[in-house]
């Protein structure tokens, strides 16, 4: 028993001691963490009269230097007390995004936290200049405190602008292009990417479709895409253009719509479900890859008072060829485009070469680039209408 | 043979073999094969564990032969005393450099992922401590440790196939059957001791209570293994594609990143699979550190295991901090490897396995004569 007594002071002192001391070494409190929702990235352009700018190292004088935007939601400015600016947005110039944000920490009363970023927004310049996307993108994959899920983008114009943007939807820019990739993604004219698909798609073949984003006046508009060649930016994709590449890369979810005139009459083809298979073959020495896309749809609306009804099997294989004729169409001249002009293989037909057709693979992965060109692509639809809804 | 804390059966000893060899090589090994065999590299896991069922039956064969002796014991009886004590004194130091490459590579994950601003060393010293008190603790506490840990290892595996499921791409593994032999030679020997750790069979068959039975257990255990293996480079391979996964010193990690939950609530998943990693990388070092004093108890025939543990903790501590940075450390550990490595796994039980089968035939020979 005396020995028990012994004991007993020095485990309770023991005990306290633990619960005292947990989770101090590594503390951080909320309310001095700033979470970063979205990050900007564009290039500084200098200016004479900024004086009390730090030149930076002297050997890397004559570099371009990066210009952050970060933007943190005001976390006292939030709930029914809350007051003030609903965020901050914060620029901060370096040589790297890291020096960028290690630079902001003089300023900051705050610690930067990225784990809960929600989008990166790289600038139209900074995209440009294959050797900035490629520093960006790797400080981005190694930093272990952004996640693969990122959304990235990129803006037409600045990249400042968007995360300017006060939107009347949402205040916080992160979560509102966030909400955006999720919505627009569904319509096909608009192809989110996370930060994670978008290194893979680099890595693999260093090209990639990434999206756009142009800024408006109150609200993001997120259309189209960037096409990626060899880590730089070279031109873009409309929308038309990007939801056929969409289509190519067998990537449509529902709720795509598709407008059709038949008989001057406008008629909205919904898609409900899609799926795209290649084919390749080599014929007179040139590789030929066919597309052959299945897809199924409702028919939403047609005009009252036509003397044709749709209810009629007839009408509607007309209407299904009409879209048919007007898809190949429009991918086609896509196709076209990224062949001829970008010469650029974003729809992923080397993927497909090498994974299922490994001899015609090798016979051309030398020079995919300037191969894929000459690649004679054909597109064949098969369009459903599976439902025309209540009326006749 | 003093207390009856020395007895553990075959489903316990089936646990700790699991459990001593899932560790580090897992975060690598997806790399490893996809840098050696693109999307082929299943099939080097598949030789390996070949290669490793043959060397399980060769060391259990030897082991049971001798119920209540480790290695360090019987290989006395098999290769003279001189050889077998050199013999132990090669898998003493494999087990303790390993022990500090396993914290060391723990350390500096833990730091990356969790405490960034914690000391490594007091992340590793810390682990290391409680490695000891569990050491000390004899075979029994160590075996129902590892029966508990087993589902900590199996259900974030099964747990990342499902959730991984909507992101993969299943033609991620074509084309197939692109490879040439000397792929498969130049890189087996990697791949091969990813499965490091079940040659503790050697010395741990000593105390289990049936050594008759062991061989199905301890054959399910290396296939359950190289099934995890293999479970999670298919994963990788599927939601990364080849070329990705070469790029990430730790794929197994980045998979973690790129699980997603619906909803803000949980945004990034990898602390609690740290949290869990965390007992997996427990589990391997109680094994090999205590594999370390047993060996040591048994080389100087002395009774009690338990103070041979906390003299080792400072040398695998200095071990574990004498590499610069991750790279020279995964540099050292494949030196190591390749001369100690080889020396412990294949060829000292190559080598015990044909005493055992000699000494056989020249007992039955004596018989027949006599």
């Amino acid at each position: 028993m005396g020995n028990m007594r012994k004991i007993m002071p020095l485990t309770l002192i023991l005990f306290l001691v633990c619960t005292l001391l947990a989770g101090c070494w590594d503390k951080s409190e909320i309310n001095e963490r700033a979470f970063v929702t979205a990050v900007g990235i564009d290039i500084y352009v200098k200016e004479d009269d900024k004086d009390g700018e730090e030149s930076g190292e002297q050997d890397t004088d004559s570099r371009e230097r990066y210009i952050l935007t970060y933007t943190f939601p005001n976390i006292e400015a939030i709930g029914k007390q809350g007051s003030g600016d609903p965020r901050f947005v914060v620029g901060s110039v370096g040589l790297s995004p890291i020096e960028a944000r290690w630079e902001l920490r003089t300023r900051l009363n705050k610690v930067m936290f990225l784990q809960h970023l929600k989008a990166l927004i790289i600038g139209e310049d900074v995209a440009r200049n294959s050797d900035m996307l490629k520093e960006i993108l790797d400080s981005v994959e190694r930093n272990y405190e952004i996640s693969r899920k990122i959304n990235v983008l990129v803006a037409t114009g600045e990249a400042k602008d968007i995360i300017n943007i006060q939107s009347k939807f949402e205040e916080d820019v992160g979560m509102y292009l966030s909400g955006i990739s999720e919505s627009a993604g569904r319509s096909a004219r608009f192809n989110p990417l996370t930060l994670g698909d978008l290194i893979i798609s680099l890595h693999n073949n260093q090209n990639a479709l990434m999206p756009s984003v142009i800024p408006g006046k109150d609200d993001i508009k997120g259309a189209g895409s960037a096409v990626i060649k060899n880590y730089m930016l070279i031109g873009w994709l409309g929308e038309i253009e990007n939801r056929s590449a969409m289509f190519l890369k067998d990537e449509i979810k529902s709720q795509t719509i598709v407008m059709v005139t038949y008989d001057d009459i406008v008629i909205p083809y919904l898609l409900t479900e899609s799926s795209t298979k290649q084919k390749a073959r080599v014929e007179d020495g040139k590789i030929k890859v066919d597309f052959i896309i299945e897809m199924e749809g409702d028919l939403t609306q047609y005009k009252l008072g036509t003397s044709e009804s749709v209810l009629d099997d007839k009408v509607l294989k007309k209407v299904e060829t009409k879209v048919e004729v007007h898809l190949r169409k429009q991918i086609l001249d896509m196709v076209e485009k990224i062949q001829q002009d970008y010469k650029v293989d974003v729809i992923n037909v080397g993927d497909y070469l090498k994974k299922f057709k490994p001899s015609i693979w090798n016979t051309v992965k030398d020079d995919w680039e300037n191969e894929f060109s000459n690649v004679d692509i054909d597109v064949k639809i098969d369009a459903k209408i599976r439902r025309i809804g209540l009326t006749k | 043979m003093i207390v009856n804390n020395e007895k553990i059966s075959n489903g316990q000893m089936f646990a700790i073999i699991i459990n001593s060899t899932i560790g580090v090589g897992i975060l690598s090994l997806p790399r490893l094969l996809a840098e050696g065999m693109g999307t082929d590299g299943w099939i080097l896991v598949v030789i390996s564990l070949v290669i490793v069922i043959l060397l399980t039956l060769m060391i259990t064969f030897t082991a049971k032969l001798f119920p209540g002796k480790t290695m360090v014991e019987f290989g006395r009886e098999l290769v003279t005393t001189p050889i077998s004590d050199i013999f132990s004194i090669i898998y003493f130091i494999y087990l303790v450099v390993f022990a500090a490459f396993v914290v060391r590579i723990f350390g500096e994950i833990v730091k990356m992922y969790l405490l960034s601003k914690t000391p490594i060393e007091f992340i590793i010293i810390s682990m290391l401590f409680v490695v000891a008190y569990l050491s000390r603790g004899g075979i029994e506490s160590i075996a129902k440790i590892s029966v508990l840990l087993i589902p900590v290892i199996l259900f974030p595996v099964l747990f990342m196939s499902f959730v991984l499921l909507p992101d993969m791409d299943f033609t991620n593994i074509l084309p197939m059957f692109k490879f040439s032999i000397k792929d498969v030679t130049s890189n087996i020997i990697d791949v091969f001791f990813s499965f490091a750790g079940f040659e503790i069979i050697l010395f741990y068959t000593a105390f289990v209570e049936k050594p008759n039975k062991a061989i199905k257990y301890n054959l399910v255990a290396v296939i359950i293994i190289a099934a995890i293996y293999l479970i999670v480079f298919l994963l990788a391979l599927f939601t990364f594609g080849e070329i990705e996964i070469t790029h990430q010193i730790w794929p197994s990690i980045s998979l973690m990143e790129t699980v997603d939950f619906p909803g803000a609530f949980i945004e990034n998943v990898q602390g609690f699979f740290m949290a869990q990693w965390t007992l997996v990388i427990f589990s391997t070092l109680i094994s090999f550190v205590f594999g370390a004093s047993l060996i040591l108890c048994k080389l100087f025939r002395a009774n009690e295991q338990k103070y041979f543990v906390l003299p080792l903790i400072p040398i695998v501590y200095i071990l574990s901090l004498i590499p610069d940075n991750i790279a020279a450390s995964y540099d050292y550990v494949s030196q190591a490897t390749y001369y100690l490595g080889t020396l412990a796994i294949i060829i000292i039980p190559i080598l015990l396995f044909i005493s055992v089968i000699i000494k056989k035939r020249n007992r039955k020979g004596e018989a027949d004569n006599g």
